[in-house]
């Protein structure tokens, strides 16, 4: 944002500037993200939406410090590094550990937390009754359906109330109910629970309903194509009308329909089976 | 909520007769089998298929097994027996840890020592006994010894590659939530570690039963297989075949025990 005061040093903010990754595979050089720009102002919802091997998932792993891009990643005044409590992460698998219980599980992001034994419990009742899994609280993983894992996984990772939550293709393992389900979820717990978030997915229509801005990225290299701000209310319908207007531009800027085809074949040739 | 499909975990009261069916179903499947091969025996018995001094009754061996426990005899073979896989077991069973964890933890350490010990473990257990007399003569040191590293192969196996196959991901979490060395090994590398690990543990044990039986069928004046062998000298083929069903029954109980504790270990996998 140019004139107004470096922004990068406001709290809870999220900068990426000139931020470049490269990876080397057998001698050959693979640039993962071309000079990447990207601001998250605390309070808001910003999706990631691009085909697989647009280097989405990769940029997200910076931010969460995992791992190392060439460039300037601040997020909370501060360098990102390495992994930080102030940041928390949902992988696409719920990665529940399996010997641990639910309660066990979601209690894992309070581990390093300055909390005594009484508040950690009551916070961990209360995130699994954010997620509607209270029954479930002395359940095993494997007792576990896919959808009810990832909320589990949700509430791990904002129970110790991180600045920023990364989002990597939540939902993308679940099938559609599930998904609209907690996308619907998700949207609620933002709004009630005033987190700042980025997500990652390759869904178009996830990447509408929930972010007040779509970066759209593009692969090899990956790059940002462009940024769109969706500025609709919350909680959003995916009924509505107004999401389609968004989600064709960001079709279009993805490229994925290119029209109506020829018909090849005429219509009387077709036998339609008695 | 839309997909809840499975309900929390609840233990119902079970009719009693419902119990007993269970009961039953647990021992009579797996008794069924050997009952009908100790049936199949009393009729090669009886109708002579082979002479009675090679094939004895059933009834013969059951005696002699009552008479061996009557005379106590029976408790101090065990106790030989026992003491000797118990010490060699817990020697091999401490190194075999210490040694595969440390090749899980240290590669350098594991390109070292791997080569010299899979060559190792490719000489059978009994192949030990010839040098390893010479070195330690045929007191109790040469059975420990050869129990230990009976015990000792399977665990550094299972141990040096559970530490390899811990979920990437796992670790991944650990880092996320900045656990530190401590939190790390108490909440992910041990917990994940344990079946494995244990797997290696059971399979140890077994070796080393059957390895202590081995050398004392070489080289002992005491214990189950020096019974077993001097049964066969004295051609008092009851005590023989009576000393072989006690060594199986023995072997089977401790693998039962260790499984027991196996699922205590691992409550998370086998809850429903």
């Amino acid at each position: 944002m140019p004139g107004s005061p470096d922004p990068s040093a406001r709290p809870g903010y999220l900068s990426i500037r000139h931020l470049n990754k490269v990876f080397r595979v057998n001698d050959r050089r693979l640039q993962a993200l071309l000079d990447i720009n990207l601001d998250v102002e605390q309070g808001s919802f910003v999706t990631i939406v691009g085909a697989s091997g647009c280097g989405k998932s990769t940029l997200l792993r910076i931010v969460a410090g995992l791992e190392t891009g060439e460039g300037t990643v601040i997020h909370d005044g501060k360098p990102v590094e390495e992994p930080s409590l102030n940041r928390g992460l949902v992988f696409q698998e719920a990665r529940l550990f399996p010997w641990l219980t639910v309660e066990q599980n979601v209690a894992l992001g309070l581990e390093n937390a300055s909390a005594d034994a009484r508040t950690r419990e009551r916070l961990v009742r209360e995130h699994l009754e954010l997620v509607s899994l209270t029954d479930f609280a002395k359940a095993y993983p494997r007792q576990l359906s896919g959808g009810m894992a990832q909320r589990v996984a949700i509430a791990r990772g904002i129970v110790n109330r991180p600045g920023l939550l990364l989002l990597d293709e939540p939902f993308g393992a679940l099938d559609a109910f599930t998904r609209a389900h907690l996308q619907d979820e998700l949207q609620h717990i933002w709004e009630h629970e005033h987190l700042t978030a980025l997500l990652v997915t390759h869904d178009v229509d996830e990447a509408v309903l929930l972010g007040n801005r779509v970066v759209v990225m593009s692969p090899r290299p990956g790059r940002i194509a462009r940024v769109i701000d969706i500025p609709l209310a919350y909680p959003r319908d995916r009924r509505s009308p107004d999401l389609i207007y968004f989600r064709n531009q960001i079709l279009d800027e993805l490229d994925v329909i290119r029209g109506p085809r020829p018909v090849t074949g005429k219509a009387r040739d077709i036998k339609v089976p008695a | 909520m839309t997909d809840i499909v499975s309900s929390p975990i609840s233990t119902p009261s079970v009719p009693w007769l419902e119990r007993v069916q269970r009961v039953v179903t647990a021992f009579a499947i797996p008794l069924a089998f050997p009952a009908v091969l100790v049936l199949l025996w009393h009729l090669a018995s009886t109708y002579e298929l082979m002479p009675e001094q090679i094939l004895p009754y059933p009834a013969y061996v059951w005696d002699a097994a009552v008479d061996a426990i009557v005379g106590g005899d029976l408790l101090k073979q065990i106790s030989f027996s026992a003491g000797r896989v118990t010490a060699g077991f817990i020697a091999g069973a401490v190194a075999g840890l210490v040694l595969g964890f440390a090749m899980g933890f240290w590669h350098w350490l594991d390109d070292h020592v791997r080569p010299l010990f899979t060559a190792i473990s490719q000489v059978p257990t009994i192949g030990w006994i010839p040098l390893l007399m010479l070195f330690l003569g045929l007191g109790e040191a040469l059975k420990i010894v050869i129990i230990a590293k009976a015990a000792f192969i399977p665990i550094v196996m299972n141990s040096s590659a559970a530490l390899r196959s811990i979920p990437p991901g796992y670790l991944e979490v650990a880092r996320i939530f900045r656990f530190n060395k401590l939190q790390r090994l108490r909440l992910v590398i041990l917990p994940a570690t344990v079946p494995p690990v244990f797997t290696g543990i059971r399979y140890g044990l077994t070796k080393a039963w059957t390895a202590l039986v081995a050398v004392e069928l070489l080289a002992s004046s005491e214990g189950l297989g020096y019974q077993l062998n001097w049964a066969r000298q004295m051609f008092w083929l009851d005590t023989m075949i009576f000393s072989m069903i006690l060594i199986g029954l023995v072997g089977f109980v401790m693998d039962h025990i260790l499984a027991r504790i196996e699922v205590r270990l691992q409550r998370w996998k086998l809850t429903d």
